[in-house]
């Protein structure tokens, strides 16, 4: 009686997700493999079976697929790197008991919970020719020469560099913070009395301890970098040229757009072994020594 | 004194970041109030009379009334399903013995390394055949694809609960379904916040699949409607509308933000760690 009751509520409860999980994603990415092995215009009567050729096209055949791979690696490092810095300075200083850390910490992280949409257009206004802050901020401090209209089709991912910047500091700085919330006060005494500079300190205590985070951190970034979407379609009107296109917009234009479904679908499968291989690197890295004093 | 000094360039910096970061949305709040001949004619001046008009016009001409509706529609659609399924599912993977058990939840774990675009194009076919591409095949993906990060998050929490307790009660005579919800759920609460934060946030945000499932402006959520509103900005340039509708759109967010704020980069940073 009690072995039933168990059975049924084990199938009962599991069911729900188990079935939603199935259709609506295990199904869906399954399939997309076998797409990815067709040309297929979207009737299911046309779709013929080419084996490797989908792949064979984009990777040697295929400019503005390695001109979007260039830009999805150039947006995920640079922004990458300065967003690393700023979010470790911030950290390491509001945790050194600076009055209004808690204000600062608040305010820093606010743009992380902003859509992708909304970061977008605000940044459009902010890059507008005629009534943008940056083109007014460049005319008010008299380098009139250097306005510009920011957003051509050439300027689009390096003027992404900004926002994308803007809106992830806080998150990873509220990261670095808990991080060293987590680190034994006494080690900086320790440090203070032998002499050690807020750099040393910093560098010999914080970095090492909170390398762990920080290689969370660069995971986050890299998996995150290699799927953005949001900003880049909707700062190109969804329309974006070979020169600001990324892997997940050209995908996503040249499977739903164009209609081009296994073409598309084969890109997908191409970020999603990017995305594989960048997960595999990024567990090695974090299997690296802990340090521990 | 000295100590004091020495923070001086530190104060500096931190406010000239505080300035990069709230700028942008102040110069939005009382732009939003100007005609849209005033945006072009200045770029810093306050508006002359602080007139809501311009809300007016996103609410209704511009439909984000609309929008909103609908994202709020799906969003606690979507919340309370997630919640409801993943914890379920979670309860059991946790704390129940049997073949496969193992097994489902790495199914489950793995979909948090694959990237939604693998699923984009079968997910459009099977919502056709289906007949739900629209807000409802929406919600049903939204929580299919919130699952993953869900369960891994709740196991987590169900896995640490004492036995002791859910023993005791189902030998007070409680039913299976009466241990989970009166005694399990409510000691997981920690957990199902955690969930629930990174969800609403996940839902309220989200851009992708609702550019995918929706083709009627009707059903239009905020992100995809403001975007829209964008891009035919060239066509009509409503300039006061879209920076009203903006504001509108942020406004939850922020409420929310205020008011969970603590709980939230808590919540996020917990989530973040474990995931």
């Amino acid at each position: 009686m009690r072995k039933w009751s168990k059975i049924k509520i084990i199938i009962l409860f599991l069911l729900p997700a188990c079935l939603l999980y199935a259709v609506f994603a295990v199904y869906p990415v399954v399939k997309a493999f076998w797409v990815s092995f067709n040309r297929w215009d979207g009737y299911a009567r046309n779709m013929a079976f080419v084996g490797l050729d989908n792949f064979k096209n984009i990777i040697l055949h295929d400019p503005v697929f390695w001109g979007s791979f260039k830009n999805t690696f150039f947006l995920l490092t640079i922004p990458g790197i300065i967003t690393l810095l700023l979010a470790l300075f911030f950290a390491s200083v509001l945790s050194s008991g600076i009055k209004g850390d808690k204000f600062f910490r608040v305010t820093y992280f606010f743009p992380n919970i902003m859509s992708g949409v909304v970061i977008s257009l605000l940044w459009s206004f902010i890059y507008n020719p005629s009534f943008g802050i940056l083109n007014g901020l460049l005319r008010l401090v008299g380098l009139e020469e250097l306005t510009r209209t920011w957003l051509e089709p050439g300027r689009v991912i390096p003027a992404l560099v900004a926002p994308i910047v803007w809106c992830s500091v806080g998150f990873y700085m509220v990261l670095f913070l808990a991080g060293i919330q987590n680190i034994p006060q006494t080690l900086y005494e320790a440090a203070d009395i032998d002499g050690a500079s807020s750099w040393q300190s910093f560098w010999h205590v914080t970095f090492p301890l909170l390398w762990e985070i920080i290689s969370i951190a660069i995971v986050f970034i890299v998996i995150g970098g290699l799927k953005v979407f949001d900003l880049v379609w909707v700062i190109t009107s969804g329309s974006p040229t070979r020169h600001s296109q990324v892997i997940a917009t050209y995908m996503y234009q040249k499977a739903i757009s164009e209609g081009n479904m296994g073409y598309g679908t084969a890109i997908s499968v191409l970020l999603f072994i990017l995305v594989l291989i960048a997960t595999i690197i990024s567990m090695r890295l974090l299997q690296r020594e802990r340090v521990e004093y | 004194m000295n100590i004091e000094m020495k923070k001086i360039p530190i104060y500096i910096i931190l406010c000239i970041y505080l300035i990069i970061v709230l700028f942008p949305m102040v110069w939005l709040l009382y732009s939003s109030f100007k005609t849209t001949q005033e945006i072009y004619a200045n770029t810093w001046n306050l508006p002359r009379v602080f007139h809501l008009d311009n809300f007016v016009r996103a609410w209704t001409n511009s439909h984000v009334g609309q929008y909103f509706f609908n994202s709020v529609t799906v969003t606690s659609i979507s919340l309370v399903l997630s919640i409801l399924i993943a914890s379920m599912a979670a309860y059991i993977l946790a704390r129940f013995e049997f073949k496969g058990n193992r097994l489902i939840l790495y199914i489950f774990l793995s979909g948090m390394m694959i990237p939604v675009q693998l699923a984009l194009v079968p997910l459009v076919f099977l919502a056709e055949s289906l007949g739900i591409r629209n807000l409802i095949g929406l919600c049903l993906v939204y929580v299919a694809f919130s699952l993953p990060f869900s369960v891994f998050v709740l196991t987590g929490f169900f896995k640490t609960l004492p036995s002791e307790l859910s023993d005791a009660a189902s030998i007070d005579g409680c039913s299976e379904f009466g241990v989970f919800w009166r005694i399990m759920l409510p000691l997981a609460k920690p957990g199902l916040v955690t969930v629930a934060i990174f969800n609403f946030l996940g839902f309220w945000n989200e851009y992708l699949f609702a550019l995918l499932f929706l083709s009627n402006e009707k059903q239009y959520t905020v992100p995809l409607g403001l975007a829209n509103l964008m891009m035919v900005m060239e066509y009509k340039a409503d300039w006061g509308a879209l920076f009203a509708g903006l504001v509108i759109v942020m406004i939850p967010t922020l409420i929310v933000y205020i008011c969970l704020q603590d709980r939230l980069t808590k919540g996020i940073t917990a989530g973040a760690l474990k995931g």
